[in-house]
């Protein structure tokens, strides 16, 4: 390619990164919800408000990496299916309106909820709550593996000639998803169904990282047999140590054993912020290492 | 409809004088970039936003005739049949002239540079200055006016032909059948299938891959269906997930509050 620099660089990747976190936690949230998992419906309060913020602060800074950020009201004038950043745009703001209303009807979910809450009660009376979640879960799936499809749809080899990265952030972002929400769930509630309901969150959450690490080893083969490895070049360090073992290795081991303890021995899951930490740097420097190879 | 027009690079004719060069700036009212001595004939290094058509010195040593052989190629926008950036552009900034010239309406870029990850040839450049995308307009305001491209133009050895695009593509089948009669066996056309053929094609020298050129550009955004082949692996791991997800949700064996 002719003198090109790095196009794509720090708003980006943060987008990329909320962008997965933001679909994750209203896919989890919304199956939460759908299964009748939490009575009090924390996790889903704290997952859509999760995605919510997440998927503003997202959209903020793909804004801010615009050369000409007052003209973005441009993106939505025009719909092009055969531009991957039209339908992307057009599905963040779709997925924004569904977290807003899945917050409305999840904290305002009683007829006498109060205040702006209410709102979310006269919707729940024209479409049912699960409805709602049920279609914005479609569209949560569509947020976070379109993350890796945009890079995957344009003309540099490393993010082209692979097919995998729609599935690894969708993976990475689930992941991610539940590190948060566990977090902020364990802070909140510790009683017999809070942990009932830390240890399936955790179960995911493995099966998420184990996804991510499958998922993750088919890519590698690929693009070895493609001789596209020589972009990782300059981020071997970072991908192996940041994102393989801080960010998949270790939590999943730490996870492992927690489970165990659980199930066998009846020890209590204790929330610390430190394997949330390490799996929220391994997501985003999974992002980096991945926007940053594909560009040099 | 307009005819389509073209400009055939015949890189056999090229001297490097880069009169194509400079009338592209003088044409464009471009800015003269600062350049520094890299040890080589060629500058700027590359192309940028403020130098949309260069020419490229690439060095050759010829092992039969003992010498050293320079080959120059015109770098710029090829004006694509199935443009990449066209197609991608979110906000239809990117448009084509009715004689097929590819240009970005500054008036309506936003800069996401989109377009920048989307070009197999790395042609668009953010002018940052303007905060928009920019690239070789292939002249399409002469274009449309009846007046070749400034780079055809000025262009002295006949190195660079404008003309109606299916005469130029005669004219280049020509030109190859003469190159390899005077045993020019390397020759070749470039730009004939890729991308739905190039509006600015090559004869070249050598393999397009010596001229940093990739020998089967994707189309990327024309089809929809792209997208959503490349959505299917996301589509598995989200099914495997969720069904995970929602076996383990429902999973009552160690309620045990419910006991």
């Amino acid at each position: 390619m002719e003198g090109q620099v790095i196009s794509w660089g720090w708003p980006i990747i943060i987008y990329l990164f909320l962008g997965g976190l933001a679909g994750g936690a209203y896919i989890i949230a919304a199956l939460a919800d759908l299964c009748d998992i939490d009575e009090d419906k924390l996790i889903g309060k704290i997952g859509f408000t999760v995605a919510f913020i997440g998927i503003v602060i997202g959209a903020l800074c793909l804004i801010s990496d615009l050369g000409r950020p007052e003209r973005f009201l441009n993106i939505i004038k025009v719909y092009k299916f055969t531009s991957p950043m039209s339908v992307g745009v057009w599905g963040v703001i779709v997925f924004t309106v569904f977290s807003i209303l899945s917050i409305l009807m999840i904290f305002g979910k009683s007829k006498d909820s109060k205040g702006i809450w209410k709102l979310g009660y006269y919707i729940s009376l024209v479409i049912p709550r699960k409805a709602v979640n049920a279609i914005g879960l479609t569209v949560g799936v569509f947020l976070a593996g379109y993350t890796g499809v945009l890079l995957t749809e344009t003309s540099r080899p490393f993010w082209s000639d692979t097919p995998f990265l729609g599935a690894l952030f969708l993976a990475s972002g689930v992941s991610t998803a539940i590190a948060f929400i566990y977090f902020f769930y364990g802070m909140m509630r510790n009683d017999e169904i809070g942990q009932r309901n830390k240890y399936k969150l955790k179960l995911v959450d493995n099966m998420a990282i184990i996804a991510e690490i499958v998922i993750l080893i088919f890519m590698l083969i690929q693009l070895s047999n493609i001789g596209h490895l020589k972009y990782l070049k300059h981020y071997t360090a970072m991908f192996w140590i940041g994102v393989v073992v801080v960010g998949l290795i270790i939590p999943l081991l730490w996870n492992f054993v927690s489970l165990i303890g659980y199930r066998i021995q009846g020890k209590k899951l204790k929330t610390n912020f430190i394997i949330p930490i390490l799996i929220l740097i391994g997501g985003f420097l999974l992002r980096y290492v991945v926007v940053m190879a594909g560009q040099s | 409809m307009a005819v389509r027009k073209g400009v055939l690079i015949d890189i056999t004719k090229c001297i490097g004088c880069r009169a194509c060069q400079v009338a592209c700036k003088e044409w464009n009212d471009l800015p003269a970039e600062k350049t520094i001595n890299r040890g080589s004939y060629e500058n700027p290094p590359s192309l940028s936003a403020h130098t949309w058509t260069k020419i490229n010195f690439y060095e050759e040593w010829d092992k039969e005739k003992n010498k050293m052989i320079w080959h120059f190629k015109r770098s710029g926008c090829h004006h694509c049949t199935d443009s990449n950036c066209l197609e991608g552009c979110p906000t239809g900034a990117i448009k084509r002239s009715p004689s097929g010239m590819v240009h970005i309406d500054q008036n309506i870029c936003i800069g996401c540079k989109n377009c920048i990850q989307l070009c197999p040839f790395g042609i668009p450049h953010l002018n940052h200055e303007t905060g928009t995308t920019v690239k070789c307009t292939g002249c399409y305001d002469r274009v449309e006016n009846g007046l070749p491209p400034a780079c055809a133009k000025a262009c002295p050895t006949g190195a660079l032909t404008f003309g109606n695009l299916s005469e130029l593509r005669a004219l280049a089948n020509d030109r190859l059948v003469e190159l390899r009669k005077q045993g020019n066996y390397r020759a070749c056309i470039y730009g004939d299938t890729q991308l739905g053929g190039l509006g600015f094609f090559y004869i070249l020298q050598n393999d397009p891959e010596f001229y940093g050129l990739p020998k089967n550009p994707k189309v990327v955004s024309k089809y929809f269906w792209n997208i959503l082949s490349n959505s299917f692996i996301a589509t598995i791991a989200a099914a495997v997930i969720g069904l995970g997800a929602i076996f383990t949700f429902r999973d009552r064996t160690n309620n045990n509050s419910e006991k």
